[in-house]
């Protein structure tokens, strides 16, 4: 209960009509803000980092930089699957702790750059969300007939790093 | 000789054969009649006999009797007269007796003496000279006594001849009696008639002068020599004879010797007396007897040669039994073995004639069976062989149509031997197409191969482009991400990203697009790879059984060409057949009229059959016979075939009935009837069993 406190009291900011890169997992659509994105890059040689979550899949090297690489599918408590040509890291830009990172998010596939204008957020649809997962979903919105969900990646990664440390 | 056999021919062979035994039983007969006969006339021969010994018998007292009543008439000797004719006159009365039994036998009848000149020496003058003699014996002189005494020894004597001749006993035939009968029918009363004249003369002289005169003693010599040698040495000849030759007739006389011999011994001594004392009376001049005693001595003489007479007649009688014993035994033996021989031949002629009829019956049964058998053989083989006739023209025909079909198939052959030539060349061709098509279909294998592997090679093309399409995509993503970051400067360069993503985006459907068309293209050329495999096979296939065929429609070629040779030879059988067939039917006509005229001889046949069935159960009698139906014989069981037999041909005789009366000739005459009807050449059938009616008159 005290997490689940903790946890609400983080605060989702809530999404802002703009630009948005949709990318796939599965049969579902997911969004970023267009700014959130540093690069997409294709998969390249991950390594792995010892007593890290299992969806973490380890640091990759990008032009010197070290970036975690985090499986989304498992983040997001689905199967993992095998790499394909379409699979692509999205690399983020996120502020943690007062500290601007780069992760590297694994998805299916990149679907593009959207424009969303109309969007709902957790709020109005929490009576849908019953799991922990909503804790960094900023809305949902629907474009070209089809439904993205709109995720908070500061969000996120707190929570990735918040039970990193727990685990830890 | 014919009439004879004729005549003969009405009777059974039984009947014959009887008639055969009958001709030599006759001859039997007559053979045995003439044994009997001969035995008979020996019998009656001797029997003859036995009657002359018994007539002598009273003729020999009689001479006995008289010789002794004349010494005592002349006072020779001093018997008494009166007894001496008393005995003389019974004596004659037996002969009379004896005249009136058996005279006529001995021909003792006036015409039988006269015809041997003794006419006056019948017992009844011979007893009117003794009666006259006997009578006057008291006035007549010695000289008329003694020739009154010596007509009636005379009459007597002639009587012991005509006896002796007219009883055989002259002529007997066995030596032993026959010197018995010289004894007792001429020595004996010879020699007692001779004792009586030398009793009567010598005693005279010796009585009238004791001196002899000289003539006188001549004549007692001549008397001594007549006695000695005409009657003693006679008689004891004879008899010696007698007894000799007596075994060698009939057997030895058991009484015989017993009672001629004692006598004989008398006889002898009393006559070797009477002779001494004649030798002395002519030796001497001087008396050396008296009277008394000369004429006792020949009265012993006279006496023993009488009683050596009996026993002579009686032995004789006994010979003469035995003889005729013997022939009537003889006579027995004759007839009995005629009687045995009669019997013994009738009942082998029974038997022979058993043998002969069984057999004959039998043969008979059997030849009339098989004569029907052969007319009913005959009737069928007619039909069969005009039926066979028929036969030969449509197998005639038939052949005529077989050739025909040979001659269509022989056709065909050859065609179809064209035929397999040509597919033959047909096979090869397709051979050499299919091996050509095998090698295009190698070629158009590779090119598909090739065009695999470019499709290989593109598809790896493609996905260079998909990969490059998919990193121009990021780069246009990345692009778009930095023009947005860069807000309003970036709005054109966003532009341009985004027209950027969408070329890659193009690039990477059509590079998919493409890589599917290059994946369908090399399914498609996968399957042309599969199907041109399967086309090679089928090819393969294709030429194998080609190959096959070719083979095949060799072997077919091959077979016809060996077809058309065994059609040849089929053809050229056909052709003989059909000369057989031509043969076979002329043949068939033949044998038709052949057995048409077989027909006509079985008829004869039965015809001759019942010839010889009359022969045996004679020809009055219709053939009852327990294995012959009347129906076998007569009936004409085959006529209603022929009526009803296909054939028109009138093959059968007409049936004969047989008629008991004259079974010889109709067969025959019946049997030649359909010969002559027949339409088939006469002189055929004649050629064959050339027989005609005269043929069958010897039956």
């Amino acid at each position: 209960m005290s997490e689940a406190a903790t946890i609400d009291m983080i605060e989702i900011p809530r999404a802002e009509p703009g630009k948005y890169m949709s990318f796939g997992l599965g049969e579902e659509r997911f969004a970023l803000p267009i700014l959130k994105v540093q690069e997409i890059i294709s998969p390249t040689k991950v390594t792995r980092v010892p007593k890290s979550p299992t969806f973490v899949k380890g640091v990759m090297n990008l032009r010197g930089k070290i970036v975690p690489i985090i499986d989304l599918r498992e983040r997001l408590g689905r199967d993992s699957r095998a790499y394909d040509e379409r699979t692509c890291f999205v690399v983020v830009r996120s502020v943690c702790n007062n500290r601007e990172v780069s992760v590297g998010l694994v998805v299916d596939c990149v679907l593009g750059v959207t424009m969303l204008n109309d969007i709902q957020h957790p709020n109005q649809i929490e009576e849908e969300f019953s799991s922990g997962a909503a804790g960094f979903i900023s809305g949902i919105a629907i474009a070209e007939g089809a439904v993205n969900v709109l995720l908070d990646v500061d969000s996120m990664l707190f929570r990735i790093v918040e039970g990193y440390l727990k685990e830890a | 000789m014919r009439v004879i056999i004729r005549a003969l021919n009405n009777y059974r062979i039984s009947v014959r054969l009887t008639m055969i035994s009958a001709a030599y039983l006759v001859v039997m007969s007559v053979l045995a009649y003439q044994t009997v006969t001969i035995s008979n006339k020996d019998i009656d021969f001797g029997r003859q006999e036995k009657l002359g010994n018994q007539y002598q018998r009273p003729l020999a007292t009689l001479l006995r009797q008289v010789g002794l009543h004349q010494m005592a008439a002349l006072k020779v000797s001093d018997d008494a007269l009166a007894p001496l004719e008393a005995s003389i006159d019974e004596s004659f009365q037996e002969l009379m007796a004896v005249q009136a039994a058996i005279g006529e036998n001995l021909d003792f009848t006036p015409d039988g003496l006269a015809k041997r000149k003794r006419s006056d020496f019948s017992p009844d003058k011979v007893r009117q000279a003794w009666m006259q003699l006997k009578g006057s014996i008291n006035t007549l002189t010695p000289e008329q006594i003694t020739e009154q005494h010596r007509t009636v020894l005379d009459g007597v004597r002639a009587m012991f001849a005509h006896s002796g001749d007219t009883s055989n006993l002259i002529l007997d035939p066995d030596l032993d009696s026959y010197y018995l009968m010289d004894v007792t029918l001429l020595a004996i009363p010879q020699s007692l008639d001779r004792l009586a004249s030398i009793g009567t003369d010598v005693t005279t002289m010796l009585s009238n002068s004791p001196q002899l005169s000289n003539p006188d003693r001549i004549k007692i010599a001549t008397y001594q020599s007549m006695l000695r040698e005409a009657d003693v040495s006679r008689i004891r000849a004879d008899l010696d004879t007698t007894f000799n030759e007596d075994a060698a007739f009939y057997g030895e006389s058991a009484t015989l010797k017993k009672e001629i011999s004692p006598r004989l011994e008398a006889y002898n001594t009393a006559h070797d007396e009477l002779i001494g004392l004649l030798g002395m009376l002519v030796e001497s001049a001087q008396p050396v007897t008296t009277p008394e005693e000369f004429v006792s001595s020949v009265k012993t003489a006279h006496a023993s040669a009488a009683a050596l007479w009996d026993a002579g007649v009686g032995e004789l009688d006994v010979f003469l039994d035995t003889r005729v014993g013997a022939f009537e035994g003889k006579r027995r033996d004759a007839i009995l073995v005629a009687l045995t021989l009669f019997l013994l031949s009738t009942g082998l002629v029974l038997v022979i004639q058993a043998s002969i009829n069984g057999p004959l019956k039998q043969s008979v049964a059997v030849l009339a069976n098989g004569s029907e058998q052969m007319t009913t053989g005959v009737t069928e083989i007619t039909s069969t062989s005009q039926s066979l006739a028929s036969g030969a023209t449509e197998q005639a025909a038939s052949l005529e149509e077989i050739a025909a079909s040979i001659e269509e198939i022989s056709g065909m052959s050859r065609h179809n031997s064209d035929n397999a030539q040509q597919a033959t060349t047909l096979a090869t061709q397709v051979q050499d197409t299919t091996d050509s098509t095998v090698s295009s279909m190698n070629i158009m294998s590779d090119a598909i191969q090739d065009i695999f592997k470019a499709a290989d090679e593109t598809a790896e093309i493609v996905k260079t482009i998909d990969e490059i399409a998919f990193q121009t995509n990021l780069l246009a993503l990345n692009a778009a991400v930095e023009a947005a970051r860069a807000g309003d400067a970036g709005k054109g360069f966003a532009v341009v990203a985004e027209e950027v993503r969408n070329l890659a985006q193009r690039s990477a459907s059509a590079a998919k697009d493409t890589a599917e068309k290059i994946r369908r293209s090399k399914d498609l050329a996968d399957r042309g790879v599969g199907q041109s495999k399967e086309v090679e096979q089928s090819l393969g296939q294709i030429r194998e059984k080609s190959v096959k065929a070719a083979e095949i429609i060799r072997e077919i070629a091959a077979a016809t060409k060996e077809q058309a040779l065994g059609i040849g030879q089929i053809n050229e059988a056909v052709s003989q057949l059909d000369q057989v067939t031509q043969g076979n039917a002329a043949a068939e006509e033949q044998s038709a009229a052949a057995s048409s005229h077989l027909g006509s001889q079985a008829d004869r046949f039965k015809g001759v059959v019942q010839e010889i069935s009359g022969m045996i159960y004679g020809s009055k009698t219709p053939v009852r016979h327990a294995e012959l139906t009347p129906e076998d014989w007569s009936s004409p069981k085959v006529a209603p075939k022929h009526t009803a037999a296909p054939a028109p041909r009138p093959v059968a005789p007409t049936p004969t009935a047989p008629t008991p009366t004259a079974p010889m000739v109709k067969p025959a005459r019946n049997g030649h009837a359909p010969s002559n009807s027949l339409t088939g050449p006469k002189s055929h059938a004649e050629q064959i069993i050339p027989l005609d009616d005269n043929d069958f008159q010897g039956f």
